[in-house]
């Protein structure tokens, strides 16, 4: 397969991620901001906390501030902060397994770097 | 949350959104001062907001760009490697930092990046095919405003990996998304058109902010009440500032592009002189 044909295949998988994720981001903080301006509080404060995660104090913290967060706003941002995640997968795989495989050596330290800024903190 | 208020951070952050996205800056730039000064929210929080806003910019911008083909991934691969480590080695010293004297330094970049910009304006876009050939990192974009297709070819990519690194670490320090840096560096360095610079910066400013997010979010900086409304409004704004900046000019752009700068430097120099005039 041509490395024009790649390249096109990714540029597609990347604009179908990012519309899906764009798609839900807006439409879960669009949901929210409709229940916070007419203070629909069912579903502002009483999905807030899952009793599972509310007593969360050993959590990372990270993960820690966006379990606090009003739920449905939350579902939201991690659609959104999914987008670059899977966007560098996509580009990882799609240069790992092309001709030009130069191209990996630059976006797999960022998967790494990804990786530990998400799961290790700095 | 008060609809008026809701509507004015809406407003705020559309118009953000259309700027950030039309020259590939993302829209920290207008988002972090109008916040901090109209609504006085607390800088940090401006910040942290603003990264969230940059990300939905650049990821809104970035569908428009990418379906007309004027963004190139893999020149964006390249210079994220640099950036990342840039950003994040940026946002780890920041606690510990002169932010002032840094601002200062950082204005001055400016001004020459607007100065030099202004001086060598048709210099970027001339190719020959030799180089074409003898390069291997090349690409080509249809050019709606002139009606026909330009190819490029990207030349010092060692220099670029090593400045995108320097601007990832102002991108970490002040909290911009780093399009400001990126822009110059793919236009004046790399020799990239600047249409394509601007589209390929709005794909990198996606990863920049997204960790610069992360490190804000971490340490409690959010409010869904003002996140909200910049998220949508920047998602409005970017949707716009694409489809303007196809049968927009060049030499039109660029004059935005360079008077914008000038701006980033003098609110810049303000702040590190510690003066509030806007």
């Amino acid at each position: 397969m041509s490395e024009d044909y790649n390249m096109r295949k990714l540029e597609n998988a990347i604009l179908n991620v990012i519309k899906f994720g764009l798609s839900l981001t807006i439409i879960f903080v669009i949901s929210w901001s409709i229940s916070a301006i007419y203070k629909l509080n069912y579903i502002i404060s009483d999905f807030q906390y899952f009793n599972l995660i509310k007593d969360c104090n050993n959590c990372y913290p990270l993960f820690q501030n966006i379990i606090n967060m009003p739920i449905i706003f939350a579902i939201g941002l991690w659609f959104l902060f999914l987008i670059p995640i899977i966007r560098i997968i996509l580009v990882t795989l799609t240069f790992c397994f092309s001709e030009k495989k130069i191209y990996a050596l630059y976006s797999l330290p960022i998967l790494i770097i990804f990786i530990i800024v998400i799961v290790g903190g700095i | 949350m008060e609809t008026v208020y809701f509507l004015s951070v809406l407003i705020l952050s559309s118009f953000a959104g259309l700027i950030g996205s039309l020259l590939g800056l993302g829209g920290g730039f207008i988002i972090v001062p109008g916040l901090n000064l109209l609504f006085n929210i607390p800088i940090h929080l401006a910040i942290a907001t603003s990264f969230l806003g940059v990300l939905v910019t650049s990821n809104s911008s970035s569908l428009i760009y990418i379906k007309n083909r004027m963004t190139n991934i893999r020149l964006a691969s390249i210079l994220e490697s640099g950036a990342i480590v840039g950003t994040i080695i940026g946002a780890t010293i920041s606690l510990s930092i002169n932010k002032d004297l840094l601002s200062i330094i950082f204005s001055i970049a400016l001004f020459y990046t607007a100065y030099n910009m202004n001086k060598k304006k048709n210099q970027a876009e001339h190719y020959n095919n030799k180089s074409i050939l003898r390069n291997e990192l090349k690409g080509e974009y249809f050019e709606t405003s002139q009606n026909k297709i330009i190819k490029y070819s990207i030349k010092n990519i060692k220099k670029g990996i090593s400045f995108s690194f320097f601007g990832g670490i102002f991108s970490g320090l002040l909290g911009i998304g780093g399009g400001a840096i990126f822009v110059p560096i793919m236009n004046k360095i790399m020799r990239v058109p600047l249409k394509v610079s601007i589209a390929t910066s709005s794909f990198i400013i996606g990863i920049t902010s997204f960790i610069g997010a992360l490190v804000f979010l971490k340490n409690g900086f959010f409010d869904p009440v003002l996140a909200a409304p910049t998220i949508i409004g920047m998602f409005i704004g970017a949707q716009i500032g694409p489809r303007i900046n196809q049968y927009i000019k060049k030499d039109l752009l660029l004059k935005i592009f360079i008077g914008v700068l000038i701006y980033i430097a003098i609110r810049m120099l303000l702040n590190g002189l510690q003066l509030k005039l806007i």
